[in-house]
């Protein structure tokens, strides 16, 4: 008997996931399991070589994650958060913007590996209180590492790894495809539904190639632009300013670009970054950020001019 | 004695997951991990099932397990008092 022994990565997530409900269960903290190890079997691409009469968990392929991704009520974050430090686990980043712009923040165990603590999800335009209410009304039990833990509805599970295929290739993802191509236009009807409770009607349309549908809409351009491999980042900040549900929300997303963030500098670079480091990142931040106000403004005069040069053209006609 | 799994014990076996002959066992909600192989991971699994161990190891006649009575007597009580197993009474 060896301890601790280095655990392969497709088992320490799963493991994880047991931990982090153990610890839930010890501090009363509501949280619920999704996308990696937490996706029901039924959700799954099915395994080319599944024998004959094998049970669903054995035909579905294993989902592989580098870390255990968690949903928590946000009035429980606190105390959820108090109970993973008392338990060995190490904060990686914080909320800068309570949940505006960055959507989880990163935990450490020795052992376990990354968990993602995720206080709301991306593409979900109601409060995160209400969202996870809605989600936590169909929460369903599923064992993983022979434990049981919390995950949403199967429906919600398959909304899940929608919103998440919305920002990684859209309806080109393998995601879309098995949660949605796959699905019966029951079932479809179904996550369209919930989506439209959790006001996230948007994602889901950019996951399902339905997105000029939205034009309309203020989240469009973010959801437009996630999907695209190289959007400028000034670009996708002005337009989850103006996806934002409410203007404190918008004037949380302006402020988040302003603050220095130490350890975003950290995690990129492996390590404690240095004050110099850091420093160095945000004034980098900001001089990109400034050009993108400047390319911005040239943008919105050059538009202007024309407008009025047209404008003059068409009296003078 | 017979034996179950504690409630503070999450697993996975390896075969399960097409790794071979491995058991991770972690004690929640600590989340600290054991690592069993080998005879050492039949021995547990075993015992969560809810078999009767030595029986079993003795009827292991075809491929004798290098380890006696007293190692798996030995070996279970390592388990129990690391939390790993509980003794059903």
């Amino acid at each position: 008997m060896t301890d601790p022994p280095p655990i392969p990565l497709v088992l320490r997530t799963r493991l994880a996931h047991a931990t982090l409900q153990a610890v839930a269960d010890d501090c009363g903290a509501d949280i619920l399991h999704i996308k990696g190890g937490a996706v029901h079997a039924s959700l799954r691409p099915a395994r080319p070589d599944a024998p004959a009469g094998a049970s669903l968990e054995e035909l579905a392929l294993t989902r592989i994650s580098a870390d255990a991704d968690i949903l928590v009520r946000p009035a429980h974050l606190r105390r959820f958060l108090a109970a993973l430090k008392h338990y060995g686990w190490e904060g990686r980043t914080r909320l800068y913007s309570g949940g505006a712009v960055e959507h989880s923040v990163d935990w450490w165990h020795p052992e376990l590996g990354g968990a993602d603590i995720h206080v709301r999800f991306p593409g979900i335009q109601i409060p995160a209180d209400r969202a996870f209410e809605e989600l936590w009304s169909e929460r369903r039990s599923q064992d993983i590492a022979h434990r049981p833990c919390l995950v949403p509805s199967l429906d919600a599970q398959r909304l899940v790894l929608l919103l998440h295929a919305a920002r990684n290739g859209g309806a080109r993802s393998p995601d879309a495809a098995q949660s949605w191509t796959a699905a019966s236009a029951f079932e479809q009807d179904r996550v369209r539904a919930l989506a439209t409770t959790l006001r996230a009607e948007v994602a889901l349309a950019a996951a399902t190639g339905h997105l000029e549908e939205y034009a309309d809409r203020p989240e469009y351009d973010l959801w437009r632009l996630l999907a695209l491999p190289d959007a400028d980042v000034f670009d996708l900040w002005v337009a989850m300013v103006k996806a934002a549900p409410t203007s404190f929300d918008r004037a949380r997303v302006v402020v988040y670009a302003l603050r220095v963030k130490a350890d975003r500098v950290g995690l990129r670079l492996q390590r404690r970054a240095t004050l110099a480091e850091v420093v160095d990142a945000h004034g980098n931040r900001l001089l990109r950020g400034a050009a993108g106000v400047g390319g911005l403004v040239g943008r919105v005069t050059s538009r202007l001019i024309a407008r009025l040069r047209g404008g003059a053209s068409g009296r003078s006609s | 004695m017979r034996y179950r799994v504690p409630e503070t014990v999450a697993y996975i076996d390896g075969p399960d997951m097409e790794l071979g002959d491995v058991l991770f066992l972690t004690l929640l909600p600590h989340g600290r991990s054991v690592r069993l192989e080998g005879i050492g991971r039949q021995i547990w699994t075993m015992a969560a099932e809810g078999s009767d161990v030595m029986a079993e190891i003795g009827k292991m006649v075809e491929q004798p397990p290098d380890i006696s009575a007293v190692d798996v007597a030995v070996f279970l009580r390592v388990l129990v008092d690391r939390g790993l197993l509980t003794e059903v009474k």
